[in-house]
């Protein structure tokens, strides 16, 4: 869908040469004629557009490897991107045929005028069945991105040098790159063959291995997307519309000019009344349109409403599933400035269409993710392409050109970059929120990883985990987490009861506010079989763990957001992931905090806190006991209390040393009071589990806590004690240190 | 066009954490009258706001929501001002502006005209730790933060806006009632006679709901009987040059 590539074809031994950027460096010196009479190199134009790319199993079961791959050939530049899925193959569910998705948006062709591009035929590229489709994968199974940099185009091979962005699955981010190349050939019958897409066979060289790939050709656009308008009473759609240069624009005929093929389906034009409009009757109606996402195909609300203030438009989906839904609202009047045109002065946009058609396409490309110039950071000019605010094109009005015929109706070249090239989870609707992906894409350079990806293991399926953390803590504050495994399925899950970080099934995967990656495990790793518990539907498993001293020693000390996923070997065959947790740290905000700060930011008493003895280190003995003194009232404060009462229930000796430290059972008494004062049963005992060591289940500070809740239990009878307060609490209690020991399902 | 044009950004007690914090911004005119863009709040995209934190990282303040509007200008005679107000309350991907206590640097920019964009000189803010941690974990609530900002209840803030209403500051109260829907009983309980109080109103209103941009909407309607004898107060609800 880019201009037809005006420079000569290539003879079968002359090279068209492209940049990293994407531009010619070496033009041929003169075209020369195929010459084979039946079979030749296809010519680069054939090359433009959507492509399924698929990865050769090199077995039966390897993991099915494929996704949407993007050929832009402009008039002197080749640019090349692509988003890979990754989806394990099962014994009895072996690789197949990729299908194509159902829902494509060239589907409903009555639903716009406008008709498929001529240059189809031209392409010799014929299949009117399937027709024109743009691959689109669960978004669990995305794996990596990649776009080019530098290429060439030699007698009917396509040679590219791509740049590889692995995508982690826990925490939705890209995490490193790579390098590889792509080699794909492209040889076409000189005899049109219809029905039969174009297809390019090649290698895929990327982290030291080198697969058999195979592209078929999908459509002469770049992506495709559903928009589906519901319409308040009275207000319209503006299916098409006469721009400043006589022409006629229609939804469809705009976001061709950036290569999409967007199929405008208009639905409920009878929404009632209302004056005005807010963000949350907006969510409303987009979360009660009737008809419901089926497949993976892409697609989008758009509303035409009445009014929100004096806006035109918004882009006001930014919720946990963003980017869903735009709306333009057909009662915001243009001014009487002299700079409207003289029909659209002090008129409603509904009266407009020019003027409310650029607002509609421009609320929906925020929705893919298109920023206003001039609040992109990367700082393209204002001007009067589509995403600029009407406003800021109202600028550039003038008596003699008004708006809206001052328009163009089409993106600019940064935006048309991003619509075409950007990653999948920036662009399509529903993934990640508005504003991602204007900066780098990733942090760090990666280990080199086979043609997989990072992950090659899907989400399971009927078990789910949930990891809960404070949202927030400052740097040096004791931080628990909370995991909770779940059986969502129909039948009964035999899973790991080992819910903690000291014994290999679970592990946090925790990106940092500079983007790097790392594995967050305790400070001690046991090894041993991994005891199992039968969950039946709808039961769960809990635990607790303290994630404040860890393999990574004080976990969180960089300010900043930090984004946890916890991962669970659920049992052989499965891992499951939480979804992704944010806590803020923030550096310590009063006196108190600046204390606590400064007392717990060394590694023994970090050791002691992950350990729940301080052992033989009497420096941090020193600090522990302060801490608890002074701070009992905070958890921090609390969980330094308990690591001495473990300590000092029990004796320890120092064999090296040969020295022995006897137990003190009233210290650790008194302690254990201090951690208790003010604090209910569930939160003491929660503290209780997580300094101790996972490794310990016989660790005293669990029991003992257990022992003097009961005792400080009012004296009643049964029945008067269900009703007290606080029976529920010493319930609680109770669970957690039962969890502790042995998970239980419930 | 800009000759002259000043961004001041007044500034703003110490204010806890478990608080909204809003700051009057008025673009003042210099000896010369300018024709100014009269979209001084966050909604309509000419004004952003940087804020640099304790911890050496700069959030940036805008509306969430991208939004499509028309330009609106407004003339300012040689010594009028055009006041603002601003709901510093989110970053622009909706987390909180101030995550924690500490000294903050806040700067507005403000795009006047186009191509003349002014800014403000940085004003310190302290932010002091929560009276009430519930409170201040409501704060750091997505739903709340998108809901007080867009004045309607998103997802699944309802039941800590309620929180937020029991506030100790007017202007979190009047934020949760917006939201909420709940004007009338939060008129009813402001002190007509209370200055400190009725300007926090007017600030809250106009900076979710500014003049000139929601002048239809009907809790600005039931606001109004409030708004001070200030002259400055009356603009800023209005949106007007004083």
């Amino acid at each position: 869908m880019s201009e037809p590539c005006n420079c000569p074809e290539p003879s079968s031994d002359e090279a068209l040469v492209f940049d990293e950027d994407g531009e010619i460096v070496r033009p041929p010196h003169h075209a020369g004629p195929v010459t084979s009479p039946l079979l030749g190199p296809c010519p680069i134009g054939a090359l433009d557009g959507s492509w399924l790319l698929e990865v050769v199993p090199k077995t039966l079961f390897s993991p099915r490897l494929r996704g949407p791959m993007r050929i832009e050939v402009g008039a002197s530049s080749l640019r090349v991107s692509g988003d890979m899925y990754s989806q394990r193959s099962h014994v009895l569910d072996p690789v197949g045929p990729v299908i194509p998705p159902i829902v494509s948006p060239a589907l409903n062709p009555d639903d716009d005028a406008d008709t498929a591009p001529s240059d189809v035929a031209d392409d010799l590229v014929v299949f009117p069945l399937p027709p024109p489709w743009y691959p689109s994968f669960p978004k669990s199974q995305y794996s990596w991105y990649f776009r080019s940099h530098g290429a060439t185009y030699v007698n009917g091979t396509l040679t590219v040098q791509i740049v590889r962005h692995l995508w982690n699955r826990a925490t939705q981010e890209f995490v490193s790159t790579d390098h590889g190349t792509l080699v794909l050939t492209c040889r076409r019958s000189l005899v049109a063959i219809a029905i039969r897409p174009l297809v390019m066979q090649g290698t895929l060289t990327i982290g030291g291995t080198v697969s058999t790939i195979k592209a078929t050709k999908t459509s002469t656009f770049y992506r495709g997307c559903r928009i589906e308008v519901d319409a308040m009473v009275n207000r319209n759609f503006p299916a098409s519309a006469t721009i400043g240069s006589g022409a006629v624009a229609t939804f469809r005929s705009i976001y061709a000019t950036a290569g999409w093929d967007v199929t405008v389906v208009t639905d409920a034009i009878n929404i009632p009344n209302d004056a005005s409009l807010t963000n949350a009757e907006l969510a409303v109606l987009l979360s009660s349109q009737p008809q419901p996402a089926t497949g993976e195909g892409w697609r989008l609300w758009l509303f035409v409403g009445s009014a929100s203030g004096t806006l035109f438009g918004i882009m006001f989906d930014d919720d946990l599933v963003p980017r869903e839904g735009a709306a333009g609202f057909a009662d915001a009047r243009l001014s009487s400035d002299a700079v409207i045109a003289a029909a659209a002065r002090n008129q409603p946009l509904n009266n407009v269409p020019a003027a409310f058609l650029r607002t509609l396409v421009h609320e929906a490309g925020h929705a893919f993710n298109l920023f206003h110039p001039k609040h992109d950071v990367h700082q393209p000019a204002i001007g009067i392409e589509i995403m600029n605010q009407t406003g800021d094109v109202i600028g550039f009005a003038s008596t003699a050109n008004p708006y809206p015929n001052n328009a163009a109706f089409v993106f600019s070249d940064h935006d048309r970059t991003s619509l075409i090239h950007s990653p999948d989870p920036q662009v399509r609707p529903g993934w990640k929120n508005f504003g991602w992906g204007h900066g780098s894409l990733s942090a760090g350079l990666p280990a080199p990883v086979d043609v997989g990806g990072l992950s090659a293991t899907d989400d399971a399926n009927g078990l789910v985990l949930n990891l809960s953390m404070p949202q927030q803590a400052f740097v040096g504050e004791y931080v628990t987490a909370e995991v909770e495994l779940t059986n969502t399925g129909d039948g009964p899950r035999h899973v790991t009861s080992l819910l903690t970080l000291a014994e290999g099934d679970l592990v946090f995967l925790r990106t940092t506010p500079n983007g790097a990656l790392d594995h967050v495990l305790d400070v001690a790793l046991g090894c041993g079989p991994r005891p199992l518990v039968v969950l039946q539907p709808g039961q769960s498993i809990t635990n607790r763990v303290q994630v404040f001293f860890t393999n990574q020693g004080v976990t969180f000390t960089m300010p900043g957001r930090h984004t946890v996923v916890a991962q669970l070997e659920a049992d052989a065959m499965t891992t499951v992931y939480s979804e992704p947790v944010t806590i803020d740290i923030r550096t310590p905000g009063s006196d108190k905090e600046v204390t606590i700060s400064a007392k717990t930011l060394t590694r023994g008493v970090g050791r002691a806190l992950a350990l729940g003895d301080f052992a033989n280190d009497e420096a941090a003995r020193a600090v522990l006991t302060d801490l608890a003194e002074s701070h009992a009232d905070t958890d921090t404060g609390a969980a330094s209390a308990l690591v001495m009462a473990n300590s000092l229930a029990r004796s320890f000796t120092d064999f090296r040393a040969d020295r022995r430290r006897n137990a003190a059972p009233k210290e650790a008494a008194r302690f254990l009071d201090l951690a208790l004062d003010g604090r209910s049963a569930e939160r003491a005992v929660e503290l209780a589990v997580t300094v101790a060591s996972p490794t310990e289940k016989d660790a005293p500070v669990v029991a003992d806590t257990l022992a003097r809740i009961r005792k400080n239990r009012p004296k009643a009878s049964a029945r008067a004690r269900a009703k007290a307060d606080g029976t529920a609490d010493v319930a609680s209690a109770e669970q957690i240190a039962e969890d502790f020991v042995a998970p239980q399902a419930r | 066009m800009s000759a002259g044009l000043q961004l001041v950004l007044r500034a703003a007690a110490p204010l806890p954490i478990d608080e909204c914090l809003v700051m009057v911004v008025t673009l003042e005119a210099g000896s010369e009258a300018s024709t100014v863009s009269a979209r001084l709040n966050l909604i309509e995209g000419d004004l952003a706001v940087a804020v640099d934190g304790p911890s050496g990282q700069t959030a940036r303040c805008v509306w969430p929501w991208p939004v499509d509007a028309m330009p609106r200008w407004v003339e300012l005679a040689p010594g009028q001002r055009l006041a603002g107000a601003l709901p510093l309350l989110a970053t622009d991907t909706s987390s909180p502006l101030f995550p924690s206590p500490g000294e903050y640097t806040v700067t507005a920019t403000f795009d006047a005209a186009p191509g003349a964009a002014v800014s403000s000189a940085p004003v310190s803010v302290r932010r002091t730790p929560p009276d009430a941690e519930r409170r201040a974990a409501v704060l750091r609530e997505r739903d709340v933060l998108q809901s007080l900002l867009s004045a309607s209840v998103l997802g699944a803030a309802a039941d800590g806006l309620v929180v937020l209403e029991s506030s100790r500051t007017t202007t979190t109260r009047t934020l949760s009632a917006l939201a909420l829907d709940r004007v009338v009983d939060l008129v009813a309980s402001v002190d007509p006679d209370d200055d400190r109080s009725v300007a926090d109103v007017v600030a809250a209103v106009s900076a979710v709901l500014p003049g000139g941009f929601a002048d239809a909407d009907p809790r600005r309607a039931a606001i109004e009987p409030l708004v001070g004898r200030r002259l400055e107060e009356q603009a800023l609800f209005r949106g007007a040059p004083f």
